[in-house]
C-alpha cells in the first residue's frame, strides 16, 4: 500500500513542479520512447516471443510499427494538438477573446492486457506524454515477459519519476486502484472493467475502458467467399485468436456453411502449412487457465476442422464449429482463443436481430458485394467500430476512434483521440474590463423593456 | 423494481428505430421550442413560487439561453448527424473511412433545482438531438416546477421514446438499478459518486456537472468600479445558487478597502437600499438551505449586508471580510448569496492558494494588466476560465461546458451536447477487390513481407526522407 501511495504522490509532486508541461519537454520524452523502441527492438521481441510465442515479424507488425507509427504522428502533430482553439463567438462576446485550451489533466494510470503486451501500454502511453501528463504504467502480470522488460526499460530512457511503472497482481492493483488519479485508461475484460470504474468512482476520476464482447462476422451469400474467409482467417486466428476485435463467430446462410468451412480450411493451411503446430508463424495460448477454459468451450459441438490440443505447450490448432447453437457456452462468452463457430441464419434480417439482442460488441463485421446491405447491417446495429468487407482493419486507421460501447466499452483513443482523451479541453473567455456600458442591459433592476430585447 | 416497465418500454421504442431519422427529431425539438414559447409564464411562475426567481433571471436562463441552444441545434442538427469521413492511410486509399455518430439508446438526465428547467432542458436538446429516448428526472426540492415539467412536458413530446419521472432519494436509488446507455447528472460531488458508482455496474457512461469553490482573483491594477458589478452580477445572481458563482475573491488588503464601497455601490444599483424589497433578488431555495448557508455567516467580519428573514428565505446580498482559510464560509461551496474576500499578499500567493484546493468548475481574474490575467490562467486548472468577468463564458454555444477533477467530468452545451450524447463509431468499408495488396499481412511471414507492410503503414515524419 505505501509503495503504491508513493510512486503516485512521487508522480503527482513531479507533474505539480510543472516540467512536462512544455511540449519540449513532451517531445524529449517522446523522442527517447522512439529511440527505446528502436534501439530495444530486439529484446522487445523476445519478450512477446516468451509471452505468447509469437513470431518476430508478426510481432514486430502488430506491436512495434503500430507505436513508432503513434509516436511519429505525435511528434509531428503536437504543436497543433496542443495549440488553444479560438471558437466562434456571439454579439456579445464580438470584442473579447474566446478559445478552447486543451491542458492535461495531471497523474493518469494506463492499465495494459496481456494479449498485445507491448502496444496496448505503449500507445496510451504515447497519447497521455503528448498531452503533459505524469503516467503510472500497469502492464499484465500475465504477460509476465513483456511486463518486467517494460519495467525495466522506461526507466532507462525516461523521466523515471513522471512516468513510473508498477507491476503486480491482483492485490497490487487494487492497491493501486485505492489512490486518486487524473484518468485512468483500462484494458481487459468487462467484470473487472467494472471494478476499475467502481473504484474510479470514489475519486470521481473519469475513464476510457476498453472491453470486449463477441465480434459478429456476417457473410453474405452475394459476395466472393474465397476473399471473405481469407481475410477473416487472418483476423480469427492472428495470436492465436486472442485478439479483442478478432471475428468471435460467423452469421450466414446454411447453404452457404461449408462452402465457407472450405475456404478457411483452404485459407488455414495456405497460412500455416500441413503441420500448423510446426508453423513459426502460429502463436500459442497465453496460459493453462485460457487454454482449459478454451477447450471446455469445444464440448458437445460439432468439430468441422481442428480441435487438436496440446497442454504441455498451450497449443490449440485452428478449429472451426458448424451448426452452432446460440444457446451453448461457446456462445456465451467471448471466446479469445481460436476457435470459431458458424451460426445459421436465413436472412440479413435474422442476422441483425440476432446480433441486437445481445450486447454491443467492440467490432462488428460483415462482408457482402453489396454496399446497400453493409450500410444497412452498419446503421441497424451498434458496436464499438466496424469494418466492412474485411476485420480488424478500422484498429489501424488512427484517424477512427477506437473504443466500445455498453459492454464492450467506453471511451476511445488513437492518434489524436489519444491527446482528447488525455486532456482537458478548458473553455476560456478573456474580455475587456472596458466597454462595461455592454453589460448594464443584464444587470438589475430588470425592466420589461430589457426582458423583451 | 418500480421503473423496469418504464424503462423496458422505452428501450422498446427504441430498438423500433422511431428516433432515428431527422424529421423525427427535429419534430420533437420543435415541439420543445414550443413548451418553452407556450408555457412560459407557467415557468415563471412556478420557479418564483419555488425560489422566489426574479422574472429577469428566468427568461433570461430558463427561457433564453435555452432557445439558443435549441435554435443552435436545430440550425446545425444535420450537419452534427452526417458521417464525418476521415483522413486515410495509405494501405486503404481506395476505401471508404468515417466516424458514424451512433445514438446510445435509453438515457437518463438527473437535474438539479437551482435552474431548474434550463438543467433539464439543455441536456435533453443534445440527447433528443442525437436520437435517444430519454428519461428526464426533474429536482423534487423545487415542487412546482417539478409538476409542471411532470405535467406539461410530455404533452409535448412523444410518450413512447421521452418520459419524467418525479422521485425523491429513495425512488432515484431505485431508478438507477435500472440499466441506462447514458447518464447525464448534475449536483454535488458527493451525490455524483454515488452515480458514478451505480453507473460502474452496468458500465454506463456518464457526464458529472458537479460543482466547488470558484476563487475570483482581483488583482491590483483594475477598475474597480467595473469588477465590482460583474463580480456582484454573478455572485447575486439566483441569490448566490449558481455552480459557476463566484464563490470567493482572493485580492490584497489594499484592494479589499478599495473593493468594498465598490460592492457596496453595485448591489444598492441593483438591488436598492433594501434588497429584501428589489423583486430582482432571489430567496434561498428550501429551508435546510437556508439554515446551512445562514449558518456560514460567522465567518470572518460582515461588511455589507448580513440580514436574514427566515420566513422568506431572504439572506440580503452579503460581503464577508477578513476570512481565514479555517472558517466554515471557505470549507464549503456556499451556493448562497454571501461573498467572502480572502485577503492574500500577491498574485502568487492566490495562485499558490487556488491549486492547494480541489480543482473548481471555474476560474475567474480581474486585471487591466493581460498579463496578470493569462498568468492566472496558464497556472491553474478548472472546468473553465473567465478573465475579467463572471458566468458569462457559458453563455457561448461554441465553449464546451464542465468540471475537471471534483467539479465533474465531460462538457455539454451546442455541439458539445450532441457528441455527449452520441457513440463515434469508427468505420472503415473496405473493398472486397484487390485481395493481391493484402498479402503483404497474411502468413507465411518472411522480411520482404515485412518490408512491404513497413513502408505502406508506417506514418513518416515531415520532412525525412525514406529509402524505398
Amino acid at each position: 500500500m505505501e509503495r503504491m501511495q508513493q510512486v503516485v504522490g512521487r508522480a503527482r509532486a513531479a507533474f505539480n513542479s510543472g516540467r512536462c508541461r512544455s511540449l519540449e519537454f513532451r517531445m524529449q520524452q517522446l523522442k527517447a520512447l522512439e529511440r527505446m523502441v528502436q534501439e530495444k527492438e530486439e529484446e522487445i521481441l523476445a519478450a512477446i516471443k516468451a509471452d505468447l510465442h509469437k513470431s518476430g515479424h508478426n510481432a514486430y507488425s502488430h506491436e512495434i510499427l503500430g507505436v513508432l507509427g503513434e509516436l511519429a504522428l505525435a511528434m509531428d502533430k503536437l504543436p497543433s494538438w496542443a495549440a488553444p482553439q479560438p471558437v466562434k463567438k456571439n454579439l456579445l462576446t464580438m470584442r473579447d477573446e474566446a478559445y478552447i485550451c486543451p491542458e492535461p489533466l495531471g497523474v493518469v494510470l494506463i492499465m495494459g492486457a496481456w494479449n498485445y503486451p507491448f502496444v496496448l501500454v505503449m500507445q496510451p502511453l504515447v497519447g497521455a506524454i503528448a498531452a503533459g501528463n505524469a503516467v503510472v504504467v500497469k502492464p499484465s502480470e500475465i504477460s509476465e515477459n513483456t511486463a518486467r522488460l517494460v519495467a525495466d526499460l522506461l526507466p532507462q530512457y525516461l523521466d523515471q519519476e513522471l512516468y513510473p511503472v508498477v507491476t503486480g497482481g491482483i492485490s497490487e492493483t487494487t492497491e493501486l486502484l485505492k489512490q486518486r488519479f487524473d484518468h485512468i485508461l483500462f484494458t481487459g475484460n468487462s467484470t473487472v472493467g467494472k471494478i476499475v470504474m467502481a473504484a474510479a468512482a470514489k475519486h470521481l476520476t473519469p475513464v476510457t475502458l476498453e472491453l470486449g464482447g463477441k465480434s459478429p462476422c456476417y457473410i453474405d451469400k452475394d459476395c466472393d467467399l474465397a476473399v471473405a474467409c481469407r481475410r477473416i482467417t487472418w483476423g480469427k486466428y492472428m495470436n492465436c485468436g486472442q485478439t479483442c476485435i478478432a471475428p468471435d463467430y460467423i452469421l450466414c446462410d446454411p447453404s452457404i456453411q461449408s462452402k465457407v468451412v472450405e475456404n478457411i480450411k483452404a485459407t488455414l493451411q495456405e497460412f500455416y502449412g500441413e503441420d500448423v503446430k510446426s508453423s513459426p508463424d502460429y502463436e500459442r495460448i497465453i496460459n493453462k487457465r485460457h487454454f482449459q477454459r478454451i477447450l471446455s468451450l469445444l464440448e458437445g459441438q460439432k468439430i468441422a476442422y481442428g480441435g487438436e490440443a496440446d497442454e504441455a505447450s498451450c497449443f490449440i490448432a485452428p478449429t472451426i464449429l458448424t451448426d452452432v447453437s446460440p444457446e451453448s457456452k461457446v456462445m456465451e462468452e467471448e471466446i479469445f482463443g481460436p476457435v470459431l463457430p458458424i451460426l445459421t441464419v436465413k436472412s440479413v434480417d435474422e442476422a441483425i436481430e440476432f446480433i441486437n439482442r445481445r450486447e454491443k460488441p467492440l467490432a462488428l463485421y460483415v462482408f457482402s458485394n453489396n454496399k446497400k446491405l453493409i450500410k444497412r447491417v452498419i446503421s441497424e446495429t451498434s458496436s464499438g467500430g466496424v469494418t466492412g468487407n474485411d476485420v480488424i482493419m478500422h484498429f489501424f486507421l488512427s484517424t477512427l476512434p477506437f473504443g466500445g460501447v455498453g459492454n464492450s466499452g467506453m471511451g476511445a483513443y488513437h492518434g489524436k483521440h489519444s491527446f482528447e482523451t488525455f486532456s482537458h479541453r478548458r473553455s476560456c473567455l478573456i474580455k475587456d474590463l472596458k466597454m462595461e456600458g455592454m453589460n448594464k442591459l443584464r444587470y438589475p433592476p430588470g425592466g420589461q423593456k430589457k426582458v423583451d430585447w | 423494481n418500480p421503473y423496469a416497465g418504464l424503462v423496458s418500454h422505452l428501450r422498446a421504442a427504441w430498438l423500433s428505430g422511431k428516433t432515428r431519422p431527422m424529421e423525427y427529431r427535429v419534430a420533437q425539438l420543435e415541439a420543445l421550442g414550443r413548451f418553452l414559447d407556450e408555457k412560459k409564464q407557467d415557468i415563471l411562475e412556478a420557479t418564483a413560487l419555488d425560489m422566489g426567481k426574479p422574472s429577469f433571471e428566468a427568461c433570461f436562463t430558463e427561457i433564453l439561453l435555452c432557445k439558443n441552444e435549441l435554435n443552435d441545434t436545430l440550425n446545425n442538427l444535420s450537419h452534427w448527424m452526417k458521417d464525418e469521413h476521415v483522413d486515410k492511410n495509405l494501405v486503404l486509399q481506395l476505401d471508404s473511412a468515417f466516424i458514424r455518430k451512433d445514438p446510445y439508446g435509453v438515457v437518463l438526465i438527473i437535474a438539479p433545482w437551482n435552474y431548474p428547467i434550463h438543467l433539464f432542458l439543455v441536456p435533453l436538446i443534445g440527447a433528443i438531438a442525437a436520437g435517444n429516448c430519454v428519461i428526464v428526472k426533474p429536482s423534487e426540492i423545487t415542487k412546482n416546477t417539478e409538476r409542471l415539467v411532470a405535467e406539461m412536458l410530455t404533452c409535448y413530446l412523444d410518450n413512447d421514446c421521452f418520459a419524467v419521472v418525479t422521485a425523491g432519494v429513495e425512488e432515484t436509488t431505485r431508478l438507477l438499478e435500472n440499466k441506462f446507455d447514458y447518464i447525464f447528472f448534475t449536483g454535488s460531488p458527493s451525490v455524483g459518486r454515488i452515480i458514478m458508482t451505480a453507473a460502474a455496474k452496468h458500465l454506463t457512461p456518464v457526464t458529472l456537472e458537479l460543482g466547488g469553490k470558484n476563487p475570483c482573483y482581483v488583482s491590483d491594477t483594475c477598475d474597480v468600479q467595473n469588477v465590482a458589478r460583474r463580480v456582484v452580477w454573478g455572485r447575486f445572481f439566483n441569490a448566490g445558487q449558481t455552480c459557476i458563482a463566484p464563490d470567493y475573491v482572493l485580492c490584497t488588503v489594499e484592494m479589499q478597502e478599495k473593493l468594498m464601497p465598490a460592492l457596496r455601490e453595485a448591489i444598492t444599483e441593483f438591488f436598492g437600499s433594501n434588497p429584501q424589497e428589489s423583486p430582482d433578488f432571489a430567496r434561498i431555495v428550501g429551508d435546510k438551505q437556508f439554515h446551512r448557508v445562514r449558518a456560514l455567516l460567522c465567518s470572518g467580519r460582515v461588511a455589507i449586508g448580513g440580514q436574514t428573514d427566515e420566513k422568506e428565505r431572504y439572506i440580503a446580498p452579503t460581503v464577508l471580510a477578513d476570512v481565514l482559510p479555517s472558517d466554515p464560509v471557505m470549507q464549503e461551496e456556499i451556493f448562497g448569496p454571501i461573498l467572502p474576500i480572502v485577503v492574500v499578499a500577491s498574485m502568487d500567493e492566490a495562485i499558490d492558494f487556488i491549486n492547494a484546493r480541489p480543482r473548481p468548475l471555474a476560474i475567474y481574474a480581474f486585471s487591466s494588466d493581460s498579463k496578470v490575467v493569462n498568468q492566472v490562467l496558464e497556472r491553474t486548472s478548472s472546468g473553465g476560465f473567465c478573465g475579467n468577468d463572471t458566468l458569462m463564458h457559458v453563455t457561448l454555444t461554441s465553449l464546451p461546458f464542465g468540471g475537471i477533477g471534483n467539479s465533474g467530468l465531460g462538457k455539454y452545451h451546442g455541439k458539445f451536447t450532441f457528441d455527449t450524447f452520441t457513440h463515434h463509431r469508427g468505420c472503415l468499408h473496405r473493398n472486397m477487390g484487390l485481395e493481391a495488396l493484402n498479402t503483404p499481412r497474411y502468413p507465411p511471414y518472411s522480411q520482404q513481407k515485412l518490408g512491404l507492410l513497413t513502408a505502406t503503414f508506417e506514418i513518416k515524419r515531415k520532412g525525412m526522407c525514406t529509402l524505398l
